[in-house]
């Protein structure tokens, strides 16, 4: 109790949302009386950036700005306007193709919000979309990114779960194409409310000159999708070699890249890192205090009391875990949940491992974009600048869209298990 | 009074099903059994509080009461635990098994004091064998040059090394993509995690070569220890000692249900003249830590039994 | 007095903050740099750097915790606004203050208890697998940044105290 007041108080104040779980950390400390946590504090906040996936944020990010600068963004999205753009709100389509296209290399959604953050809510705002609006749609787009194999979540739940990964990989193509679907359902409903007013349909630039332009550029997503299918290189590593490819494409080929452009960006850089891997760390300390006193842990054991019929189950496991997403970070929550959800699951009643996984890790992922502890959301508004509590609210209908395809799968499991 | 039930918290990096996570359990259920619920374990495994050196970190200051950790990481801590990875020491799991007896295993076990630790047993994950992305590897030249993942510690840098491959560490959870994608050709692994992480469905060739035991050492923090009265350490120990023995017994069960379920998965080749094929490699082990006094020790009793 | 504190602190701060983004810089290039070295070498030569995916994390920690250091400076970490947006300055101020305090505090115990971490003898035992190294010079970071983000909030609160003291021009009084 003493924690959720803490952690409201402090929110409302406008004490920055990394300090503010932090200060949540030292008050729940503080309730349970065990002060020798407080001196593992420094170490956890040390290994929490420990992780080696974390690389591909600044990476990314840095990538995205050597394109802006270097003038290759621009041609993608020209050449992108050239061909649809007789399509109403053609923007908000190209910036959700992007994303699909995006999510069949990424892993992570939060690698991949910050990358398209970056890149298309600029070239939205510049065809009259509202700024939370573009970074709404752009960041609960990203949740395809571990939807659409490959995605690291899903191989940790096989782990930790004992399930085949290739079976959840494959359980997750539906259900991603279903959100998809839906995404553009919410984009052909809502994109008109979020626009100017000026007209919806882009201007078109030359067809032919416009394709020309971006046919080189296209040699930065071919070098991160080739590189990680032949193994020549890790998704973290496509992007560093991205980088490199940018910077000579766009200095060199282009000449529109200055030397003068690289201070700049790597303080963006820096400055973006920063702003998102304060909130992972912060979130990593409040989780694991939370871990260690086995708050999860006893919440889950209450869930099994309540029920006997699986799909009631299912809607349960659900809620709980929307309101665990609020909180925690997804993959920690599922290490810690999944051990204690999965066997419950299986022996009590009866339910398909995968199916059970990719409704666990959809929930989950959701988690990225629901305030107050919400990686996704953060770095949403970080890269574009939309202003956290505006981009809050906007994103809600896309939640909304997100909770639907997932209750889609809790009362049908063949969307998980029909393609095996 | 009888005293309020107490909770002891015991930390681990494998997953559940894992046998170490399991003999954790057994252990768990033993204590509330032989101490009449007056003391209880809570069981955190998969690494959900941290990875082993953090969980080492948290028992030195005396927070988790106790972990399963494995030798490879204790052995950066205490040197003399390297002995374990003399490769080719081990025909199996039940030879390593039966060296825990030995006076050499016992005495790195009480060196773990030097480091804040008491040091309880040993428990063993499947002995380590070469998964091969393709055809199975049969000699030094079917791994020439090859891209082996390998968990990161000296014992298994060096003998890959002087096996002519390239030893590259990848992460856990990485290492499905990367058979599939080819970024890696094999990888060192004990069956428990090739079938625990199903990666026979991403690789073609199993070599059986049994080149390594990996055991874990049950360690309570020695912060901890200190506080407790003799009787509850030998409640604990005793209980640590029968809950061990189930587990190994457990293990040597497993690694023969393990290769049972791999036939037909996997072309499947066993080396039964393993350690001549390997020779440069386990030399180049010798020379690196068989100097070491508690290292040789343990190789001499090991191989005297 | 207070007046020119705020003025000396302030100005330590932002050159403070002005070395910590410098370095940030240098150790992005220096994370980028080794990896694509490390993909030519393992692509081309076959010859990857056994550590040098440790040692990419390591420097991004360390970029990570200046670069964060430095937006604390900044004020630009991401915070809710939705309540004091509709505040008048002053009253904005006065929560600034409350909230920096509790920062600052927080920033303390940290710093406190990172130095027992660093100076206790079990953070000597912590090895850099791959590289093989001691690993506690790169966990000096972390009482580095506590030290650090300490002086940029202690920076900010002298500046809002002199500021509501009248020491210093108050934006409050000034037509915007
Ligand atoms: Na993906
Ligand atoms: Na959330």
């Amino acid at each position: 109790m003493t924690v959720v007041v803490a952690f409201a108080l402090l929110l409302a104040l406008g004490l920055p949302v990394a300090f503010v779980l932090i200060a949540a950390t030292f008050a729940f400390v503080g309730a349970t009386g065990n002060l020798r946590l407080l001196e593992s504090l420094p170490q956890i906040l040390f290994n929490s950036i420990e992780v080696f996936d974390l690389l591909a944020i600044p990476l990314f990010i840095l990538l995205g700005e050597l394109m802006n600068e270097g003038g290759i963004t621009r041609r993608i999205v020209l050449a992108a306007r050239a061909w649809l753009g007789w399509v109403p709100h053609s923007m908000a389509y190209v910036s959700l193709s992007a994303n699909l296209l995006l999510a069949s290399i990424m892993g992570s959604a939060t690698a991949q919000i910050a990358v398209m953050s970056r890149v298309m809510v600029p070239e939205m705002e510049r065809d009259g979309y509202s700024r939370t609006f573009a970074a709404a749609l752009t960041a609960s787009a990203g949740l395809l990114g571990p939807i659409i194999p490959p995605s690291m979540i899903f191989i940790i739940y096989g782990v930790v779960g004992q399930v085949s990964i290739k079976d959840m990989f494959i359980g997750g193509i539906l259900p991603g194409l279903l959100l998809a679907a839906l995404l553009c359902a919410v984009i052909a409903f809502g994109a008109a409310r979020a626009h100017d007013g000026r007209t919806a349909r882009a201007e078109r630039p030359d067809l032919w000159k416009a394709t020309g332009g971006a046919l080189l550029t296209l040699s930065i997503p071919a070098v991160i999708v080739g590189g990680i299918a032949f193994g020549i290189v890790t998704p973290t590593e496509s992007a560093a070699v991205a980088t490199l490819l940018a910077a000579i494409i766009g200095g060199v080929v282009f000449r529109e890249l200055k030397w003068a452009h690289l201070s700049p960006a790597l303080e963006r850089t820096a400055r973006n890192t920063a702003t998102v891997l304060f909130l992972i760390a912060a979130a990593k300390v409040f989780g694991w205090v939370l871990t260690f006193n086995q708050v999860p842990q006893s919440a889950a054991a209450l869930l099994q009391a309540m029920t006997s019929d699986p799909t009631v189950f299912m809607v349960l496991v659900f809620v709980f875990l929307m309101i665990v997403g609020m909180v925690l970070d997804g993959i920690a929550a599922l290490i810690v949940l999944v051990p204690i959800l999965l066997p419950i699951a299986q022996k009590t009643y009866g339910i398909d491992p995968v199916h059970f996984g990719v409704m666990t890790c959809l929930t989950l992922t959701l988690g990225l974009l629901t305030p107050p502890v919400g990686a996704g959301l953060y770095v949403a508004a970080a890269m574009s600048g939309a202003a956290l509590g505006r981009l809050a609210r906007a994103i809600l209908p896309f939640i909304a869209v997100t909770c639907a395809v997932i209750l889609a799968v809790v009362f049908l499991p063949a969307l998980t298990t029909a393609l095996r | 009074a009888p005293a309020a039930a107490e909770e002891i918290k015991i930390g681990l990096i494998t997953p559940p099903q894992h046998v170490w996570t399991r003999a954790a359990q057994h252990f768990a259920d033993r204590l509330k059994e032989k101490s009449g619920g007056a003391l209880t374990a809570a069981i955190f495994p998969g690494g959900q509080l941290g990875n082993e050196p953090e969980m080492f970190q948290q028992m030195q200051t005396g927070l988790l009461d106790m972990g399963i950790m494995t030798a490879s990481i204790t052995s950066l801590r205490e040197p003399s635990i390297t002995a374990w990875f003399t490769p080719f020491l081990f025909a199996d799991v039940g030879e390593a098994v039966a060296a825990t007896r030995t006076p050499a295993a016992g005495q790195m076990l009480d060196n773990l004091k030097g480091v804040g630790l008491q040091g309880l047993g040993y428990t063993f994950a499947g002995m380590r064998h070469i998964l091969m992305r393709d055809a199975p590897a049969q000699s030094l030249d079917d791994l020439k040059g090859k891209k082996i993942r390998i968990v990161p510690f000296p014992a298994m840098k060096v003998w890959w090394e002087a096996a002519g491959a390239v030893p590259t560490p990848v992460h856990l959870p990485e290492i499905y993509q990367s058979l599939q994608n080819g970024l890696l050709d094999g990888v060192d692994i004990d069956l428990d995690a090739l079938v625990g992480s199903r990666f026979q469905d991403v690789a073609k060739g199993l070599t059986v070569t049994s080149h390594m035991a990996f055991p874990a050492i049950a360690v309570y923090s020695g912060a901890r220890w200190q506080t407790m009265t003799p009787e509850r350490r030998e409640l604990i120990r005793e209980t640590m000692a029968e809950t061990l023995e189930w587990a190994n017994t457990a293990q040597i069960e497993a690694e023969r249900r393990n290769l049972e379920s791999l036939q037909g998965a996997l072309r499947i080749e066993t080396l039964a003249d393993a350690r001549e094929r390997f020779a440069r490699a386990n030399d180049a082990f010798a020379a690196q830590f068989g100097g070491q006094p508690l290292v040789k020790a343990f190789r001499e009793q090991a191989e005297a039994r | 007095m207070l007046r020119t504190t705020a003025r000396l602190a302030a100005g330590w701060s932002r050159l403070l903050a002005r070395a910590e983004m410098f370095v940030c810089k240098a150790l992005i290039v220096v994370f980028t740099a080794l990896l694509i070295v490390n993909v030519g070498l393992r692509y081309l030569f076959n010859a990857p750097l056994f550590y040098a995916e440790e040692l990419a994390i390591y420097i991004l920690i360390w970029m990570a915790f200046l670069a964060i250091s430095v937006t604390i400076h900044e004020n630009v970490q991401v915070r809710m606004t939705l309540f004091s947006d509709r505040l008048t300055y002053t009253r904005r101020r006065t929560l600034f203050i409350v909230t920096e305090t509790v920062a600052a505090l927080m920033l303390a115990a940290i710093l406190y208890h990172s130095v027992h971490w660093i100076l206790s003898p079990f953070a000597s035992f912590d090895m850099a697998v791959t590289l093989g190294w001691p690993k506690w010079p790169f966990f000096l970071i972390i009482p580095l940044f506590s030290a650090a983000a300490l002086c940029h909030v202690l920076a900010h609160l002298l500046r809002a105290i002199a500021e509501a003291a009248g020491v210093v021009p108050d934006p409050a009084t000034e037509p915007s």
